[in-house]
């Protein structure tokens, strides 16, 4: 017997520009144990029907047909009734960690009020349980976090304390909206992991509700697409993922970046010597005050430190490194949009570093940057053509308006916006539409450099692999060199003829595409391209490797930079640089200390090679 | 690349002649927005009668609004009322002198109070704010602190000090108002701008080299109308409290000229002996205004706000 059942699940919205149909007479059976995958685009109503379910659907909404949760009816009634129920038989997990936990309350307090609320442990009792299920959750030092705000967490150690709170009841049905989304491969793959073992030892079932294809294709026993409300295929993710039956299906699985079978990067123009940006041994630090005694210990704040790079032209550079490993930072020092505290930066010779802002102004020309939210890098009062039209009015103001709209229309037909769009505001687009308009406006003057800051994160991966595609159609018309910043390293590879790895705002690996995906040198690579998820349920999830244990180091720790290096640590103190070598002809790597032996030969074996090249620093 | 560069200077020529897609304006979208929004519309409808009223009205009037009509003065709860054959509309005020045009005159007066303090003070508000916001840092503190210690003085304390030292005049009224009022309104848009300056879409306008002075009118200051307009409607009608209040303690408008508020402070006063209209005729005027005010502010910030329909 179903643990679930929806019979004809409607969901209604009434909005200003009338009835929206969310939801169109769904059926769906969860059986108990199972784990379910539901996939399909924003939009398509996957949240919302369960959110119905639950009873928590906004104001606006209206639900209608049936929903059985172990044979009783649980659409629809009573708030009071609901509440027994959930969190207590089932339990849900939310796609935003940070926005799911009460800021000001400790998160063993939190653990004990879902605890409380539904059976009669209380104090000492509740507490042991609480510390036994953040134990069990990999939290480490479990009884020390207790007290613990969540401003203290890391994104996936607060992830997991969302687990544990919604299993802390032992329900029999784990509702996961989007649970890894906003989190780093890594860590995803941890979280992941963490689910599917709970739920086995429980035998709880599991509704995992993701756009994500990779993250599906290992854990869930059954998967369901969903297109527009409707459910357009179900089946084993054997079935799904090798003989899909529907076109959405199929386009679906197809946006998904294969790691192991890339798409081409854009065909590399003849590459000259001289590369168009040179970055050299470039440094950001913040000054950082310690608050935990009155006057403090002013440090410094490392978020890039030291990174050397060049750029050819028509070449793509992809960036990869999970959050807080200063890709952002760096971007922005590269443009000046922040000012670097050492290093230098030129653009075709000519030193960017140290300019004034009057300076700049004619490199911003050709130095141009696309950013990660679509959305909020757009005025918002601002129509589509008057924030297309803005560089222009800004390198070109003699230009005539009549001649401005064109120049704009032509841009936005390139980036493949409709014409009748011009006098829309951001507001009234989709994230992929607004990404377009960002790159329309970067593109409107014909940069020569093209800086995407995690320009497809926040979309769905099927609007990700279109703006893929139109950044590799712009860089093959215009001959653009790009620097592709991402955490994905899937996506990256897609677009990137080289990639350089960064690690706590150092660099620990720089080669050409094939090269680092094939045959990563570095631990961190290597653990990073363990971690994506792969959209093939035929081959097993890998478990999170070797050297990374729990989530990422800070940068403010002494001796982040010798991470991978513990003989420097211990002999030369926190003091020590690493080195960056080259093993192979154009593959760099930090020095690092090897695990196995063959790694060692290798590592070694290039510090005693006389001839080796070293990079510039 | 995706099309053909014919097709795109065709498609880009029909709709360049085509109307629709002439670039809008956040203006003409606003004016738009603000004219189907049917109270915005009918207030400042009535605004504007209020106004084309309290000036071209006294074309109307029979009387002067300081002439003594000493034939109702014995009589004003009885033949001081209301009434088209003595040419008092309104009726007269206990002094025998016409309500109709003392309503004209005291309407002028306060709307010019409201209008021009407001403007002073929503004027050196806004950019005093704007800068320190924009500027931060050092600047923005020393100029924060200086507002912090001007506002725990008490205004009403420096507007009476101003109006005693300096002569009694309508001009020294408006700038006593205005200095006091501004302080408010530099916070709220310091604190607006501080919040907008780190937004992604300033640091895109940056990105793409517009200067600072671009950044700060093209992008921050049309993102603060919303909150700008909406104060500065809601400071026009305390200003002219605040003005009545200063008239009524015999330190603003001097007579015979007069505000509304002193003509309702009379009113009330006399409304005991049974002339209604002495407190009725000003009332209504100031009623009138400071509704239609607040709907025409309520109206500017939705129009303003290309999110709302």
């Amino acid at each position: 017997m179903p643990i679930l059942s929806a019979r004809n699940l409607s969901v209604q919205f009434k909005t200003g520009d009338g009835r929206v149909d969310a939801v169109k007479s769904l059926n769906l059976e969860i059986s108990a144990a199972e784990c379910l995958g539901i996939v399909g685009e924003s939009g398509s109503g996957k949240s919302q029907a369960f959110l119905a379910c639950m009873g928590l659907l906004a104001a606006n909404g209206r639900a209608s047909g049936s929903v059985l949760f172990d044979g009783r009816e649980i659409l629809n009634i009573p708030e009071k009734k609901i509440n027994s129920i959930r969190g207590n038989e089932i339990g849900m997990v939310f796609q935003d960690p940070l926005a799911s936990l009460t800021p000001h309350l400790q998160i063993g307090r939190q653990l004990e009020e879902a605890l409380q609320a539904h059976t009669e442990i209380a104090g000492a009792e509740s507490k042991k349980v609480c510390i036994e299920w953040l134990d069990r959750v990999r939290i480490p030092e479990a009884a020390h976090r207790f007290s613990h705000f969540p401003h203290q967490l890391s994104g996936g150690m607060r992830q997991r304390v969302m687990i544990a709170i919604a299993m802390i009841c032992r329900p029999r049905l784990l509702i996961a909206d989007e649970p890894t989304t906003s989190l780093d491969v890594t860590v995803q793959a941890e979280i992941l992991d963490l689910m599917e073992a709970i739920g086995k030892s429980e035998g709880t079932a599991i509704a995992l509700i993701t756009h994500d294809m990779g993250v599906v294709a290992q854990m869930c026993e059954r998967i369901v697409v969903m297109q527009k409300g409707e459910i357009v295929e179900q089946g084993s993710p054997e079935s799904i993922f090798h003989s899909p039956g529907q076109e959405y299906t199929k386009a679906l699985l197809d946006a998904v970046p294969h790691f192991d079978k890339p798409r081409k990067a854009a065909a590399r123009r003849k590459t000259s010597a001289n590369p168009v940006l040179a970055v050299q041994g470039l440094k950001v630090h913040y000054p950082f005050r310690r608050t935990r005694s009155l006057l403090g210990r002013a440090s410094k704040l490392k978020a890039v430190d030291g990174i050397s790079f060049s750029v050819q032209p028509g070449e793509t550079l992809g960036i990869v490194g999970e959050s807080g490993c200063g890709k952002s930072t760096l971007a922005r020092s590269v443009l000046q949009l922040i000012t670097p505290t050492a290093g230098s930066v030129s653009w075709l010779g000519r030193e960017l570093a140290g300019l004034s802002r009057a300076k700049l102004k004619p490199f911003r020309k050709e130095l141009q940057i696309v950013f990660q939210d679509p959305t909020a890098s757009l005025d918002p009062r601002m129509t589509l053509g008057a924030t297309i039209g803005e560089p222009l009015a800004v390198f070109r103001p003699g230009m005539n308006s009549r001649d401005r709209r064109r120049a704009v229309l032509a841009a936005m037909e390139k980036v493949g916006l409709e014409p009748g769009l011009l006098n829309r505001y951001p507001h009234e687009l989709s994230g992929g539409q607004n990404q377009r308009v960002g790159i329309a406006r970067a593109m409107i003057n014909e940069p020569r450099l093209l800086v995407c800051d995690e320009a497809v994160s926040a979309l769905d991966v099927s609007i990700q692999r279109q703006i893929v595609d139109l950044l590799k159609n712009l860089q093959e018309e215009f001959g653009l060199a790009m620097i592709f910043i991402s955490h994905d390293l899937a996506v990256v590879r897609e677009i990137a003829h080289r990639i350089l790895v960064l690690y706590l705002g150092r660099a620990v690996e720089l080669a050409d595409s094939d090269a680092i995906c094939e045959t990563p040198l570095h631990p961190y690579t290597r653990s990073l391209i363990a971690a994506i998820p792969v959209p093939d349920p035929r081959i097993p999830r890998k478990r999170p490797v070797e050297c990374r244990r729990g989530d990422l180091n800070s940068v403010l720790e002494p001796g982040a930079a010798l991470r991978f290096l513990p003989s420097k640590l211990e002999s030369d103190g926190a003091s020590y640089i690493p080195k960056f070598l080259e093993p192979l002809p154009g593959h760099f790597v930090e020095e690092f200390d090897s695990i196995h032996d063959d790694q060692r030969t290798l590592a070694t074996g290039v510090k005693s090679d006389s001839g080796r090249k070293q990079f510039p620093r | 690349m995706i099309y053909g560069k014919a097709r795109v200077e065709r498609i880009a020529d029909r709709i360049a002649d085509d109307g629709f897609a002439k670039g809008r304006s956040l203006w003409r979208d606003a004016a738009g927005r603000f004219f189907r929004n049917r109270a915005a519309t009918g207030a400042l409808a009535l605004l504007g009668f209020i106004i084309a009223f309290s000036t071209a009205g006294s074309l109307l009037a029979v009387w002067s609004n300081e002439e003594i009509d000493w034939n109702v003065l014995a009589d004003i709860s009885g033949a001081g009322q209301p009434s088209f054959a003595n040419g008092h509309f309104f009726g007269v005020d206990s002094l025998g002198r016409d309500l109709f045009a003392r309503t004209l005159q005291a309407t002028r007066t306060s709307l010019a109070v409201g209008i021009i303090g407001a403007s002073v003070a929503v004027f050196i508000g806004t950019f005093y704010g704007a800068v320190a916001g924009f500027a931060g840092g050092f600047l923005d503190n020393l100029m924060m602190r200086a507002v912090d210690v001007l506002i725990a003085v008490p205004s009403m304390f420096i507007v009476i000090l101003l109006m005693v030292m300096f002569e009694r005049s309508l001009v020294m009224l408006f700038v006593g108002i205005g200095v006091v009022s501004w302080l408010d309104m530099a916070r709220i848009v310091r604190g607006q701008t501080l919040s907008l300056k780190n937004r992604e879409f300033v640091e895109a306008a940056h990105a793409t080299g517009v200067n600072w002075l671009g950044i700060v009118f093209r992008h921050i200051a049309p993102n603060l109308l919303g909150v700008v307009v909406v104060y500065a409607t809601l400071l026009v009608p305390s200003i002219i409290l605040v003005e009545s209040f200063i008239s009524f303690l015999g330190l603003g408008v001097q007579e015979p000229d007069t505000s509304l508020g002193s003509l309702i402070s009379e009113g009330s006063s006399t409304i005991i002996f049974g002339t209604l209209w002495q407190f009725a005729a000003p009332i209504a005027f100031f009623l009138a205004l400071i509704a239609s005010l607040y709907f025409i502010g309520d109206g500017l910030r939705d129009a303003l706000d290309p999110k709302d329909f």
